[in-house]
């Protein structure tokens, strides 16, 4: 049962010589919550760190967008498993290595979760040039697994130049995935007038780009509708961060061709716009700084938790919960536990 | 033009349960429909037809029954019966269905103690002893600590008197009352009649025994000592109506002689059913009522039965069986208390001493909890078939009870009888007999025939009672035995030996490859070659699996779904290469892909196309195959899905719709081609609603079909196949089986099913050897000739309880089938997986009900075998896969050498140039108007191309070019299972096994649930995958029809712990090795291979050894899986 030893220098190697298996066990390492994985998987990601770098200096100027990461999300039903299996294909084809990380949720519950995505990509992964993982969303919020960002670097270090996060979208969670990845895509369904008005303004204002899916048969028309209503909402949100850039809202079939020119034309745009390669460049370096800041928060957090008797921490928590307690006042304490405070 | 059910429909036929105008006005006539049929086979004035028209008649009487066939005045003055108590229910007095079960104990078994330990473990609640153990030594031991205030003892042998005297120690040692103490001894019975030289003798004993029984009767108030039996009547050959007679007639002159001073003791009396399972119920039926007449009001009656099982001559262990399930359900409906039955005597494969003793408490168990009679006390109330045979029974009887009277005394009316030549005495075994009172019934028939018997009888609109007047009586159903494997040689031969051995029409069984439309050869097949069908590649093949049968005399069914084009035109070009033309062939070709995509998964091309294939495979077959049926709409495969009886009912029929749509868009009348549309359902374990199942599903057709435009009466009719459940066969204790699918052919039978498949017992371990299919054809060959069931028609109809199910059925499958149309027919439901999804909870529910024993099946979550008991040593089919698939492999090599090159290229052009023109059709959404008729002539060219050698693959992939090979988009539900299961120990055992290994490992357990090949048989794989997830796993879903290498790369990717594969189809020896071999080469070895399905015993050892984990059979619990993989 016990897999083989993991050895830091072997998994880098393989990794970086694109060696599927060494990628597998990479992310299952960095997913791991045992503290030995943790240490391990630390030593991998510095030297993974340091191999990317070292690739963005050597990167001719003009490559800005290769190494570019996607994050897909969007309502349960939308159909962003097929998406990604048609838009997957069609980057394979252009010449692309493509890796898709698939976030499935975990039933709060049981903790355990159908990682259904790969079958639901099976023309992208019967493809030799893609990657696909689906991984359980554990307790993390937000869509995304805690190694989601770790895992997006691993598939960079393995030689795939664009990465595809998968997240479901519920709710104000998009907003975590669009801090891990270049760019984000929402996907929506085609609706009738009502339910419209359902949708929450801050998922549309995470988004970069906004796809209506399902533009074809019987979805065509509400699918247009919604593109419409969209098209004008968008007009009203504050300007994008891109100068130049306005979000775009496009109807899309995944299963039929309608809208895949629009698509491509838009990206070739975006891709056109002079300010790009700096502004990816500076949200690149600003998500270095909030990776610290999120990883930090949790360490923490697990530190305290697991550190100290299990007892002492479910104490504090039903002080909290009665009220015996201010959240401020717990967390000064702690800081002065630790002597962070005086 | 795009008919469909409208509003008012459903509104109608939701509130009312009543004829609509067109069912009460039609100009049909019930005797006429059923004359003609007659005529048509030409038996209009034989002696049969008499005796059908006498049993059909009788079986339509549901209604009124009794104003149609009157009593004689009563001419015993001591017995009298009145017309109310026909409508009574015939088991009022406590006895039920819930009858005990009783087991009879050796008195010669050395291990006493044990025999009757395991009888009570096993469910027995009464002993029966043969031989007399009051005076053995070994007998007071052996039962310490016995409760047996809680049992009835059969004490028949022994001294009656002696054995009060032990009964009463034991009493005294364990502080229970000897009130409380229930014995059946025989002081005084049958017995006492048969040693009586005269009548004086007869009424000495009487006398005699009456003043011993009342010395001991107050004291020992529920101990019996008349015990007044068939058996030992019957073997004087008397007539079971001569018995019962004499039966009631000493139980009248015991009550009479009886001191009134004392109480008046139990008493019982015993039938000995046969096979004749009406007739044995209105008999049963027929002495519980008139025992209620003849005693005092607080009398009580035991009213047993022992059935009789082994047929003279037979050293026959099924036939046993089968008897014995036909005897005990019987005598459950006829109001009997107690039954018992013997070990079985009859030779069985490999069984022991203790399965002989046991497998008669199985099967009566199966009945009381799988088949769920329990719950059915009042099934036969209201069932005019059964109140008109009871009073046919009772007439018999009573003009018996006459005779005797006249005679003078019971010895004498005795000795008079034997010395009558007993001219039926050897019938009474081996055919159906008639009570003498029938032909006064006959009578009757010829002056009322004229009289209107409208309303709703079998034969007419809407078809509740059956889609032919005589059913059975003109014609018994057609014993359609599924089967083929391997080459088509080897299924030829059996093919062959079946039909000699009594089976009458065939059904071919295809392998999966053939089905997914792979030739032999084809990298995807090889696993599957052979393996759950027969391997057809080309017209050479088909030729060879039809050789030396007449094609034009035979009927044939085709299982065939996703390649039923290159199949159906091997089999027409087959068969014109013979000399037989196409309109000369009989049969079904199931052609159903909906349910495909909603559960089977033998699909190849997309539901838009294959829909379009189907409408070709319509119009083709009504214009050149008058005779052959061109789809055989099927609910079975849904029903083995996990569908509940209304969801199998709603879907099947929304299917059916959906077909006639596409008929009536490819320009076809609904009365051209809704005439040979036919069913296929399945029949499981519960016995009241299968059968209401087949009724329910006549009703609505009729109503649909008419509501679509239906005018001829022939549209209306819903035809169907039955096919008895796989799936409720269990691995464990395989002998029970035989009584499952007995039970499951009979309520196919009573629904009124034109043809019916029974499994063979050992299919849930392997594929049936001619020994198992043997036992699966005599089943119904015994339901043919022995039951007597072909006499009736619709025979439990007007039963309340079973109409009320039927209702119930009809309305539940209404809101279902409501919900389909409302999204637009099946194949636009089917884009949002809604019948899916409410199949697989309905799944995921049963499952989590059988973990918990909510659903009891014998032998695996109840009444296990003991540990201790040896496994049974069944032989089992191997097929030499390596053989198969090298002969297959040749063949295919030489036909593609000696062929015609170019005229196949040709054809095949032709072939894909049609299959594009019907893709862009369909696209442009044309078929939205009326297509031309003649349609696009794929048939025939696919016809032509098979003639000209073309294989399978070629046609295949020739319609794949255009249409493209679909892909299913699997989901599953996540928390049903676990909603239905939580608070169970072992669940919560394997949560916090899950948990530990999480925190051990760092991640939780992850598995990828795969299935190999080409077997598309999912629900096993979904409900593992459902509930690992609730058990806490992380669950890969693996794609269906995978390669080994396919899988072993997403094992690898993902990163899993283990592989589990399901195997249902017989691929594990040759998928298994390649899948470990695959992971090694991805220096995957720390991925462990656990496996689960439809695996022989003697391969778990092999496979374990070849390092497969863990091994699981049907039937184990999920949680106990998940515990044994995380426990290595």
């Amino acid at each position: 049962m016990t897999a083989p030893d993991l050895n830091v220098d072997h998994l880098f190697d393989g990794l970086i010589h694109g060696d599927r298996l060494s990628l597998a066990r990479s992310i299952t390492l960095v997913e791991s919550r045992k503290n030995q994985d943790r240490i391990v998987a630390i030593q991998l990601m510095t030297l993974v760190d340091k191999h990317l770098q070292q690739c963005a200096k050597n990167m001719p100027s003009d490559q800005t967008l290769a190494g570019w990461t996607m994050a897909i999300t969007g309502p349960p039903g939308v159909g962003k498993s097929t998406f990604i299996d048609k838009l997957g294909v069609q980057l394979v084809e252009l010449g692309h290595r493509v890796a898709v990380l698939a976030i499935d949720p975990s039933s709060v519950r049981s903790g355990g979760s159908i990682l259904g995505d790969k079958t639901r990509m099976h023309q992208l992964a019967s493809r030799d040039e893609a990657y696909i993982r689906p991984s359980p969303s554990g307790s993390t919020h937000g869509g995304t697994s805690a190694a989601t960002k770790e895992a997006i670097d691993l598939c960079l270090a393995a030689g795939y130049d664009t990465v595809l996060v998968e997240t479901v979208g519920v709710g104000q969670n998009e907003i975590a995935v669009s801090d891990l990845v270049d760019w984000t895509l929402l996907l929506l369904m085609g609706r009738s007038g009502d339910d419209l008005q359902g949708i929450k303004r801050g998922i549309v204002e995470a988004a970069d780009m906004v796809l209506v899916n399902k533009a074809d048969s019987e979805g065509y028309e509400p699918a247009l509708e919604t593109q419409r209503y969209y098209q004008s909402a968008l007009s009203l949100f504050p300007p994008h961060s891109l100068p130049g850039w306005k979000v775009p809202c496009l109807a899309i079939s995944s299963v039929q061709e309608y809208g895949w020119e629009n698509f491509w034309s838009t990206l070739k745009d975006l891709k056109a716009l002079p300010e790009l390669p700096d502004w990816i460049k500076n949200k690149r370096a600003n998500q270095r700084v909030s990776s610290f800041q999120r990883m930090l928060n949790q360490a923490l957090l697990e530190h305290w938790s697991s550190s100290q008797s299990r007892r002492t921490y479910l104490d504090l928590e039903s002080d909290l919960r009665t009220g015996q307690i201010s959240p401020s006042q717990a967390v000064w304490d702690r800081l002065k536990d630790w002597g962070l405070k005086e | 033009m795009n008919p469909k059910l409208s509003e008012a429909f459903f509104d109608h036929l939701l509130s009312s349960w009543e004829a609509d105008d067109f069912e009460k006005n039609h100009s049909l006539h019930w005797l006429n429909v059923l004359e003609k049929e007659c005529k048509d086979t030409g038996l209009t004035e034989n002696i049969c037809y008499k005796d059908k028209m006498v049993s059909a008649y009788i079986s339509s009487c549901v209604t009124n029954p009794v104003s149609v066939i009157p009593l004689m005045p009563s001419q015993s003055a001591t017995i009298s019966r009145t017309l109310d108590s026909a409508n009574e229910t015939n088991k009022s007095d406590g006895g039920g269905t819930r009858w005990r079960i009783g087991s009879i104990i050796q008195s010669n078994t050395e291990s006493l103690r044990s025999s009757i330990k395991e009888a009570l473990e096993s469910g027995a609640d009464a002993l029966s002893f043969v031989g007399d153990l009051v005076a053995s030594s070994e007998f007071m031991p052996a039962s310490e600590g016995i409760w047996w205030n809680y049992l009835i003892a059969d004490i028949r042998a022994w001294d009656y008197e002696a054995a009060l005297g032990l009964w009463e120690q034991w009493g005294l040692q364990a502080g229970i009352s000897p009130s409380e103490i229930e014995l059946q001894g025989e002081l005084w019975g049958t017995g006492s009649l048969l040693i009586a030289q005269n009548d004086q003798e007869y009424e000495e004993s009487l006398r005699e025994s009456i003043r011993k029984a009342c010395y001991s009767a107050k004291r020992f108030p529920m101990a019996s000592p008349v015990l007044l039996s068939e058996d030992s009547l019957l073997d004087t050959g008397l007539h079971s109506w001569e018995a019962v007679a004499v039966i009631l007639t000493m139980a009248k002159d015991w009550i009479d002689h009886w001191d009134k001073a004392f109480p008046l003791p139990p008493i019982c009396v015993e039938r000995c059913p046969g096979p004749k399972f009406m007739e044995e119920i209105a008999m049963h039926s027929v002495l519980g009522r008139a025992m209620k007449e003849i005693g005092p009001t607080d009398m009580i009656v035991r009213h047993w039965a022992k059935p009789i099982c082994t047929a003279v001559g037979h050293d026959d262990g099924a036939r046993e069986l089968l008897g014995m399930t036909l005897g005990v359900l019987s005598s459950a409906l006829g109001g009997i208390d107690t039954v018992i039955l013997p070990d079985l005597q009859g030779s069985l494969e490999g069984i022991s001493h203790e399965d002989r003793c046991r497998l008669p408490r199985n099967l009566q168990l199966l009945l009381r909890d799988e088949a769920m009679l329990a719950k059915s006390t009042t099934l036969l109330r209201g069932a005019g078939t059964i109140t008109a045979l009871e009073d046919v029974a009772w007439q018999s009887v009573s003009e018996v009870l006459v005779q005797i009277q006249a005679s003078g005394g019971l010895v004498s009316w005795l000795k008079m009888r034997q010395s009558q030549t007993m001219q039926t005495i050897e019938l009474a075994g081996s055919s159906p007999y008639l009570f003498p009172w029938m032909e006064v019934v006959h009578a009757r028939i010829r002056q009322e025939s004229t009289a209107s018997v409208q309303g709703w009888e079998s034969g007419l609109p809407p078809y509740l009672r059956g889609p032919y007047a005589s059913m059975y009586v003109q014609r018994p159903w057609t014993i359609r035995q599924y089967a083929g494997f391997s080459t088509a040689a080897d299924s030829n031969a059996f093919y062959k030996r079946n039909l000699a051995a009594g089976q009458k029409g065939l059904s071919v069984a295809f392998d999966l490859p053939t089905h997914r439309g792979y030739d032999s050869d084809h990298p995807r097949a090889v696993a599957d070659v052979g393996k759950a069908g027969v391997a057809i590649d080309s017209i050479e093949d088909m030729k060879g699996l039809f050789k030396e049968l007449p094609l034009d005399q035979l009927s044939v069914s085709m299982t065939m779904n996703g390649a039923v084009v290159p199949v159906l035109a091997f089999f027409i070009a087959a068969a014109h290469e013979s000399g037989v033309s196409s309109e000369k062939l009989t049969g079904t070709i199931q052609n159903d892909i909906l349910k495909e995509f909603m559960v089977r998964n033998t699909y190849i091309y997309p539901p838009a196309y294959s829909m379009q294939i189907v409408a070709e495979i319509f119009r083709y077959c009504s214009k050149q195959m008058p005779k052959f049926n061109s789809i055989s709409i099927s609910g079975y495969h849904m029903h083995e899905a996990g569908a509940p009886a209304e969801l199998e009912l709603a879907y099947t029929l929304a299917d059916g719709l959906e077909y006639l749509r596409y008929g009536m868009q490819a320009g076809l009348d609904i009365d051209e081609f809704a005439p040979r549309l036919s069913f296929f359902w399945a029949t499981g374990m519960d016995f009241v609603t299968e059968i209401a199942k087949l009724r329910a599903g006549r009703l609505l057709w009729s109503r649909i079909t008419r509501e679509f435009g239906a005018k001829d009466p022939k549209s209306m009719a819903l035809r169907t196949h039955c096919q008895t459940s796989g799936w409720s066969l269990t691995r464990q204790d395989p002998y029970n089986n035989i009584t499952r699918t007995c039970i499951e052919a009979l309520s196919a039978v009573l629904g009124g099913t034109q043809s019916l498949h029974t499994n063979a017992f050992d299919e849930a371990i392997a594929l049936p050897t001619d020994y198992s299919a043997k036992i699966a054809r005599d089943t119904q060959l015994f339901l043919q000739t022995e039951s007597g069931l072909c006499r009736w028609v619709d025979p439990l109809g007007g039963s309340l309880l079973l109409e009320q199910r039927t209702q119930e059925l009809v309305r539940g499958a209404l809101i279902r089938i409501k919900e389909i149309e409302e999204a637009g027919g099946m194949t636009r439901a089917m884009d949002s997986s809604l019948p899916k999804r409410r199949i697989e909870e309905a799944a995921a529910v049963k499952q989590a009900r059988i973990d918990t024993a909510v659903e009891i099946i014998v032998g695996v979550n109840a009444y296990r075998m003991p540990d201790s008991a040896q496994a049974l040593d069944i032989p089992l089919l191997k097929v030499n896969h390596e053989v198969v698939l090298h002969s297959q492999i040749s063949s295919l090599d030489h036909l593609r050498a000696t062929r015609d090159q170019d005229k196949v290229r040709q054809s095949l052009e032709a072939l894909a140039e049609c299959a594009h023109r019907m893709k862009e059709t369909t696209d442009c959404l044309a078929y939205e108007q009326k297509q031309e008729s003649n349609g696009f002539g794929l048939m025939e060219l696919a016809i032509e191309a098979a003639l000209q050698r073309a294989t399978l693959g070629e046609i295949s992939s020739a319609l794949e070019s255009a249409f493209g090979r679909y892909t299913a988009r699997p989901f599953t539900l996540q928390g049903v299972y676990a909603r239905q299961i939580m608070n169970d120990p072992q669940f919560e055992a394997a949560r916090l096994a899950v948990q530990a290994f999480e925190s051990s490992h760092g991640r939780r357990p992850r598995i990828l649930v795969a299935k190999l090949g080409q077997d598309g048989h999912d629900r096993g794989a979904k409900i593992i995958a459902a509930g690992f997830a609730d058990l806490g796993f992380d669950v890969d879903l693996g794609q269906l029809f995978q390669t080994p290498e396919e899988c072993a790369q997403q094992a690898v990717e993902n990163d899993v712990h283990w592989v589990g594969v399901s195997s249902l189809a017989a691929g594990h020896w040759t998928l298994i090795p390649a899948l470990m071999q695959a992971l090694h080469d991805l220096k995957a070895d720390h991925i462990r291979v656990v496996l689960g399905g439809v695996i022989p015993p003697e391969d778990y050892e092999p496979l374990k050894q070849a390092g497969v984990q863990c091994v699981f059979g049907p039937g184990t619990r999920l949680s106990e899986a998940a515990l044994q993989i995380l426990k290595a």
